[in-house]
């Protein structure tokens, strides 16, 4: 599985809620590739799950993939939540 | 840790700043002093913004950043309180009262503090109390962990 996360530029947020994610998936107990871009590289990088701050997410939809929009980075239960639940319609298939 | 990025002269308490371009442009004051990022930076940020306002990452927390190429020659992190929250065109997360400006010179000098930004913003109690921080000497020791643990 394959999840990436963008942001405007690809050196703040989205790095900060890729650290995130990954300690949520050890959480969970879920293997994934997590990596992140800005946002003009997302198209061109073929993932299961985007996921961005709400403002990116918008323009991730389209893209092939889940969406998850969070309106607060630095929310974890928000962040664990969301992320379980995209990691859960992948793997169904 | 946080505060081995962030020196005393990092950090800006209790800032009046009339809209969101006055406190992008005080924030990054002491990066621009130290010649670690140019006014180009700062307009930048502020290009940025203004194409999308998805720098305010969380409810009353803006971070402040542009691309390398925009002019930061080093490494750099502040932080900025507001003595009255400001609006910064945000939706869901306005108004804005920390102001957290960043400069890297390249896509990984700067991850390490970023990552400690992230243990520390991640606290929610870190954050109240640097909110609620009357004093330098007092906001570095919740920085080091010192308080709010």
């Amino acid at each position: 599985m394959k999840i990436l996360v963008c942001c405007g530029s690809g050196l703040g947020s989205s790095f900060m809620i890729e650290m995130n994610i990954k300690n949520v998936l050890k959480e969970l107990g879920v293997e994934a590739e997590v990596t992140h871009c800005d946002l003009s590289s997302a198209a061109g990088n073929k993932s299961d799950i985007y996921v961005g701050t709400r403002d990116i997410a918008t323009q991730l939809v389209g893209l092939g993939g889940e969406v998850v929009s969070l309106n607060n980075m630095i929310d974890k239960q928000e962040l664990k939540e969301k992320i379980t639940a995209a990691v859960e319609k992948v793997s169904q298939g | 840790m946080l505060e081995d990025f962030v020196g005393e002269d990092d950090i800006l308490l209790g800032e009046s700043c009339k809209d969101w371009e006055e406190a992008v442009m005080r924030g990054a004051q002491p990066l621009l002093q130290r010649g670690i990022i140019e006014p180009a930076y700062v307009e930048a940020i502020k290009a940025n913004h203004r194409a999308m306002p998805y720098m305010v990452i969380a409810p009353g927390i803006m971070l402040a950043h542009a691309r390398p190429e925009c002019g930061a020659h080093g490494v750099g992190l502040t932080l900025m309180t507001l003595r009255e929250p400001v609006e910064f065109g945000s939706a869901h997360n306005d108004p804005v009262r920390l102001v957290i400006t960043l400069a890297t010179p390249d896509e990984t000098k700067h991850l390490k503090m970023l990552e400690a930004l992230t243990d520390f913003l991640m606290v929610p109690e870190c954050l109240d109390n640097f909110l609620a921080a009357r004093s330098v000497g007092e906001a570095m020791a919740i920085l080091k962990g010192d308080e709010g643990k």
